[in-house]
């Protein structure tokens, strides 16, 4: 088949799969079904104690809700259970002694309906053997939910011929397949199973106690024209009668009860950064860092489904999200590397540059200082000033100047500042930091080249050596989790990398 | 929909990966040429807004640099004055495009001998043997390259008529920012219809190096930041991937499409559309307005922003 057969083959099978619809087969899974309302009554009970005391309960048996709905191979092949079961009884037991009856109770519970999924083979997986059996072994794919569940899937379904893929795979290697198999909840998979299919028809396959049986969309959907929405048929197989729920139970959405990381909120009362402050966010890496993330200059990351050469990029903070990879150094920030780069590639303009720019930054600060950010924000508007979710980051030392002229030129004279000797610097320094900045990509590009980014998707994290003065050692880490809340940190603690172990269980 | 542009969707136009292969026709190739074509007609009459036009794809292969194709092909017949009426205007040293029966030049003017109807590059020529001139902004080195028949496509869009003119003074508005790698192989790819196929390079004419014309301008979307702003002659822009949608907002060119590959996992760059859209946007209808429509498997929004 060529290229372009191949393209043809995917806008068929996108406009087919959108007006067949997809299969959602909801298999009941008495097991599960008792663990799920054993563990939902107990975070009623708790989820306002905000302690941190039931963070490594609830993290261990959310870690084992989510595998055994995505992880539906027999036991043999899912060892895992059994430890993530064990985990739970014992934390169940520590916290026992610790806490009134009802939620003795409840822990009870947990525990004994987690030691029932680790004795029993699941049916989801055998009537998902059976359907793929009927369809036909090596004309169906079973996608896995993520990078784990690929691989219990494939250590069972391989010997049989079955292929087994993440989406991203199945996507990369473009294997066309007659019917594909989704082994979890719709929503919490890739959309584009549905809205880019490689297969002519595509089923989930769900333990019928998951309530969201959502089927994802395109973003655009409900603004495009031209797409219709995504016809979803339920089928609904083996012993269905859940657990009667108690009175007081309320619908809890999954969202609450996937793994996540808990953030609980800051003690201290949200007010303006100071001087030297800056408000940032804490994000949880793979592999045990974390970093204070501030909205200032974009940050360096690394897309591994891009060709070599093309991997290293600039992204927006407000684009980091869980799923990406930053490219971090130990020891200094890139920014303040890139930034001294900048100032000693003036030469003899340096002190001149760093006057002016230490000038209007200054300037634009005590208007912050003196009049607050409400009034600064409402002000540089009146003028027109268009990125005024940016005007805070502007004053950050190394952030050289705003994107836009316009919006540059506003904000000088706004300030008092002349323009004429100040834009002009600003932007040697800018062309002096795209230089620097160009050549540590093509650095890291080189690094990255010779790097294996196959452990890097498998691992989450990876370090890579790279020879240049300036560095000292360079991670990718995979997002996990971006916490909700902002912090103010001193501006010299934010984007450097430290240790947190405080998400074990997203791994 | 118009004469031509009905045909070439209709007819099926068809693609190959190179030069060797032959084509393979499918109705999603024209309808995305017929974008680009439809976009540039409207923008024309437009020009005190921002359109951004977002286009999602099952997957992005080819797409970005079909719509520049059909951006292309719609562009305006250049105004060229003959050749000796330029060579009269020009100072000493001046850089100029040529192009003669065989080839494309660039090179200094170095003087022009009227009487004998002689025109005086790096090399002399005569008159007569130029189809027309040009002078350029800036210049480097000189360069020189064959002179290349327009094909199907250029037919097709009605640019063989002009077409000394056109490599003389080509149609400068367009960016494609994406995965230079990814749009490099794409270019190398051939458009046509049935049996005969034209070179998507003959109808981009994209950033070479070594090329003596040049339309089409090429930007990674991984290096973006240090690219911006954009040349203020460029009136239009393909986003080919979330990278590159992720600069929608830094964008201040008259025209922005957005290609969303549906294929990638990661739905921010859509979202940050939606966004921008819900924020600054006024949307517009592509049928009734831009009088295109996506074809099944394709989804597509579009709204203007003040500029």
């Amino acid at each position: 088949m060529t290229r372009v057969e191949l393209l043809n083959a995917r806008y068929e099978r996108s406009a087919a799969l959108a007006v067949s619809g997809v299969e959602l087969v909801a298999v009941g899974e008495p097991h599960g079904a008792a663990f799920d309302d054993a563990l939902r009554k107990l975070f009623l009970l708790v989820r306002d104690d905000m302690s941190g005391l039931w963070d490594d309960l609830l993290g261990a048996a959310k870690a084992l809700r989510w595998r055994h709905a995505t992880q539906p191979q027999p036991l043999q092949f899912n060892p895992a259970v059994q430890q993530m079961s064990a985990t739970v009884a014992a934390e169940a037991s520590m916290l026992r002694p610790a806490v009134g009856s009802e939620v003795r109770e409840a822990l009870t519970a947990v525990a004994a309906t987690a030691a029932a999924l680790a004795e029993h083979d699941p049916f989801l997986g055998a009537a998902l053997f059976e359907a793929i059996e009927e369809s036909g072994f090596l004309t169906s794919v079973v996608i896995g939910a993520n990078g784990a569940a690929v691989a219990g899937l494939t250590n069972w379904l391989t010997p049989f011929g079955v292929a087994v893929y993440s989406t991203s795979q199945l996507v990369r290697e473009q294997r066309l397949f007659e019917r594909a198999y989704a082994v979890g909840p719709p929503r919490f998979m890739p959309a584009s199973l549905v809205t880019a299919p490689l297969t002519e028809a595509l089923s989930y396959y769900v333990p019928a106690w998951f309530s969201d049986r959502s089927i994802p969309r395109s973003p655009l959907a409900d603004l495009a024209e031209g797409t219709p929405p995504i016809k979803r048929r339920d089928f609904v197989i083996g012993d269905t009668s859940s657990p009667t729920p108690t009175d007081s139970e309320e619908t809890l959405p999954e969202t609450t009860l996937l793994p996540a990381a808990v953030w609980i909120p800051p003690d201290a009362p949200s007010r303006e950064p100071g001087r030297d402050e800056v408000a940032a966010r804490r994000v949880l890496l793979s592999g045990g860092y974390a970093i204070l993330l501030d909205d200032g200059e974009r940050i360096r990351s690394v897309d591994p489904t891009q060709p070599g050469g093309e991997r290293v990029t600039n992204v927006d903070v407000k684009s980091v999200r869980p799923g990406i990879y930053l490219l971090l150094r130990d020891g200094e920030t890139e920014r303040l590397a890139l930034y001294d780069a900048a100032i000693r590639l003036m030469g003899t303009q340096a002190s001149a540059v760093a006057a002016s720019q230490a000038r209007w930054k200054a300037a634009l600060q005590s208007r912050f200082d003196q009049y607050g950010q409400a009034w600064v924000l409402r002000e540089l508007s009146k003028l027109g000033v268009r990125r005024l979710d940016r005007v805070r980051a502007w004053i950050e030392p190394t952030l050289v100047r705003p994107r836009s002229h316009r919006d540059f030129a506003l904000l000088l004279e706004w300030l008092g500042v002349p323009v004429n000797a100040t834009f002009p610097l600003a932007n040697a320094l800018n062309k002096k930091r795209s230089q620097a900045s160009v050549n540590i990509a093509e650095q890291l590009e080189d690094a990255i080249g010779a790097a294996d980014l196959a452990a890097l998707e498998r691992d989450g994290h990876l370090r890579f050596a790279v020879q240049s003065a300036g560095f000292r050692g360079v991670i990718a880490t995979r997002v996990l989790s971006i916490s909700p809340y902002v912090e103010i940190v001193l501006r010299h603690d934010a984007r450097v990398l430290s240790t947190d172990r405080s998400a074990t269980w997203l791994e | 929909m118009s004469g031509a542009a009905a045909r070439h969707d209709q007819g099926g136009l068809a693609l190959s990966e190179n030069a060797l292969e032959p084509g393979t026709a499918a109705q999603w190739i024209g309808r995305l040429v017929l974008l680009g074509s439809r976009i540039a007609r409207w923008s024309r009459t437009h020009s005190d807004q921002q359109v951004v036009v977002t286009v999602s794809v099952p997957v992005r292969d080819f797409a970005a640099v079909l719509i520049g194709c059909g951006w292309l092909m719609a562009a305006p017949k250049p105004v060229v004055e003959p050749v000796a009426e330029v060579a009269r205007s020009l100072a000493l040293e001046t850089p100029v495009r040529v192009v003669t029966k065989t080839k494309v030049i660039t090179d200094r003017f170095r003087g022009l001998d009227a009487e004998r109807g002689r025109l005086r590059l790096t090399t002399n020529w005569l008159i007569d043997r130029l189809d027309a001139m040009t002078v350029l902004p800036c210049f480097d080195a000189p360069r020189s390259q064959q002179l290349a028949q327009p094909g199907v496509i250029n037919q097709m869009a009605g640019l063989a008529a002009d077409w000394a003119a056109r490599l003389a003074s080509p149609a400068d508005d367009l960016a494609l920012i994406g995965t230079l790698k990814w749009l490099r192989e794409d270019i190398s790819g051939c458009l046509g219809r049935g049996e005969e196929l034209e070179p998507i390079a003959n109808i981009l004419w994209p950033d070479d190096p070594k090329a003596a014309t040049r339309s089409t301008r090429l930007f990674a979307a991984s290096r973006l930041d240090d690219a911006l702003p954009l040349p203020v002659d460029v009136r239009a822009v393909v986003l080919d991937g979330a990278t590159a949608i992720k600069y929608l907002r830094a964008i201040e060119t008259p025209v922005v499409i957005a290609v969303i590959d549906r294929s990638v996992a990661d739905e921010s760059a859509a979202e940050s559309i939606v966004d921008y859209r819900n924020s600054r946007g006024e949307p517009i209808s592509l049928e009734y307005g831009i009088q295109w429509q996506p074809m099944h498997g394709m989804e597509a929004m579009a709204f203007t922003v003040p500029l």
